[in-house]
């Protein structure tokens, strides 16, 4: 059965305009390649 | 494919020809998110939004650099309605690589309708205002504007969501189905859609089992004339009896009909219709208070704008009384006439005393004004003397009343003299005006401190 209020809780608001800004600045998170990167540079540096 | 290190094209060996970095596991990771690309590309394909967005979020988090996956991305987004993501991950995009990024027509085509963009980023506001008064149990407001929402933008999934979810809570499976459709029209696979749903047709099973099993089950009744006789059966004769035919009886049963169908209608339709009617009417109350709600909003906003506009008319009415009226500018020009007048007239005392009321040459409104206060200006040393000498003969005479006249004029005309200070002093002392006596000893005293009128300003101040 669906529990209204549980499932009243799992929604989100939608991003809106003026919070764009800062979900594209706080978007610069490191990806596998860059991890792959910083592991290749420490082991030539080692 | 290009190095990492320095940007250059790869080959198919294992290291960059240019740099000679090795490129191994960079090109291992980089296949592994054009896998997941394919994987999303794939599944957008079938109109698998939710599954798409998983693949490429999982493609980008391999190889943020993948300009093909989030283009889709944004795509995606912007098909379900979330239109602010899309334009995020384009931006990001485009950031990443700016030149043949099909990212940058994207955003071209959205900044060129800004009617339309207004309209989805006015749904997505009215969306979150919707979660708020859902959350906060504000459910009728809650649906009216979901509705909105959806009439003006129809992907938009997360709001035809919640109106299902609402729909469900009130019971209203029709209009939560309908909601749901459209969602798997847009998103095939959409989980919640689909479990919202599935949940729907298992309460609308055990409602329809409820039902049944409250009434006897049908059976078929077997028509006995069709069936073979039997042994045992009993042929009765047709019979021409029939109930005698009373009119009054059937006058009765008419009426009767008529009250039990009236008293239907009474008990049964009319409820149901005025139900239908009280909640239309509860509606429009509430898409009117809302409409007044706002209005009042916008009442008390042009109120507020209209106040301030007020105030500071008021302000710039003070300035300009200030500046232009008789106790501006105009004040000083009106005392400078006078002592013009005067200077003209030959008075040239008149005219001193008049320019003394104008404290500061440099208030004077024009370069002319200064000239003319400067020439009755230069009148004043000899306006002070005449007064003085004029104030000492009327001393000498005992006529103290003319004389302090004289030399208050006298002090105020020339503030060095201090002999007119001392005989207006002096002149007060005599006619027993204590006060104005001690005031002139009190410039004596505050003005002059090495002058000769010193001890006797002291002592008169000290006994006085």
């Amino acid at each position: 059965m669906i529990n209204f209020d549980d499932e009243i809780k799992k929604f989100q608001p939608s991003l809106e305009v003026e919070e764009a800004e800062d979900a594209i600045y706080n978007n610069d998170f490191p990806d596998v390649t860059d991890i792959i990167n910083k592991i290749i540079n420490n082991l030539s540096d080692k | 494919m290009k190095c990492y290190k320095c940007g250059s094209l790869l080959t198919d060996e294992n290291m960059c020809l240019k740099c000679g970095a090795d490129v191994t596991s960079y090109k291992t990771v980089v296949k592994a998110s054009n896998a997941y690309y394919n994987l999303g590309l794939a599944k957008a394909q079938i109109r698998d939004l939710s599954g798409a967005i998983e693949s490429l979020r999982t493609s980008l988090t391999i190889n943020k650099n993948n300009i093909k996956a989030r283009n889709l991305l944004g795509l995606v987004y912007c098909e379900m309605g979330d239109v602010v993501e899309a334009l995020s991950e384009w931006v990001l995009s485009k950031n990443y690589k700016q030149e043949k990024n099909i990212a940058n027509s994207y955003i071209t085509s959205i900044q060129s309708n800004q009617g339309k963009f207004e309209t989805v980023i006015q749904t997505i506001k009215k969306y979150n205002q919707s979660l708020k008064y859902a959350k906060g149990g504000n459910y009728d407001m809650a649906v009216i504007q979901l509705k909105k929402v959806i009439t003006l933008n129809p992907k938009f999934i997360r709001a035809q969501q919640l109106l299902a979810l609402l729909n469900i809570k009130d019971k209203d499976y029709g209009k939560a189905k309908k909601c749901l459709n459209n969602i798997l029209k847009i998103d095939r696979n959409n989980t919640v859609a689909q479990r919202y749903l599935r949940e729907i047709g298992i309460i609308e099973d055990i409602t329809a089992k409820d039902i049944s099993e409250s009434f006897l089950p049908r059976r078929k009744i077997k028509d006995l004339n069709s069936m073979p006789l039997r042994g045992n059966d009993i042929l009765l004769p047709p019979t021409s009896y029939k109930e005698p035919s009373n009119g009054a009886i059937t006058v009765i049963n008419i009426l009767v009909g008529v009250l039990v169908g009236a008293a239907l209608v009474w008990f049964l339709i009319m409820p149901a219709r005025y139900k239908g009617l009280t909640s239309d009417y509860n509606k429009s109350i509430v898409e009117y208070s809302e409409k007044l709600s706002s209005g009042n909003v916008e009442l008390n906003t042009i109120t507020k704008q209209l106040q301030d506009v007020q105030a500071e008319r008021d302000s710039l009415t003070k300035k300009v009384t200030d500046i232009s009226g008789t106790d501006g500018n105009n004040k000083l020009l009106i005392a400078l006439i006078d002592s013009a007048n005067s200077y003209i007239a030959n008075d040239k005392t008149k005219a001193a005393e008049l320019l003394g009321s104008i404290s500061d040459v440099s208030l004077l409104p024009s370069d002319i004004a200064k000239t003319l206060y400067n020439t009755i200006d230069a009148t004043r040393p000899a306006a002070a003397n005449e007064l003085y000498n004029l104030g000492t003969t009327s001393y000498y005479k005992n006529n103290f009343t003319e004389a302090a006249d004289y030399f208050a004029r006298t002090y105020k005309l020339d503030s060095t003299k201090v002999d007119a200070a001392n005989f207006a002093a002096l002149s007060y002392a005599k006619l027993e005006q204590v006060d104005n006596a001690k005031k002139y000893y009190q410039y004596i005293v505050t003005n002059f401190p090495t002058s000769k009128y010193i001890s006797d300003a002291n002592t008169y101040i000290s006994k006085h």
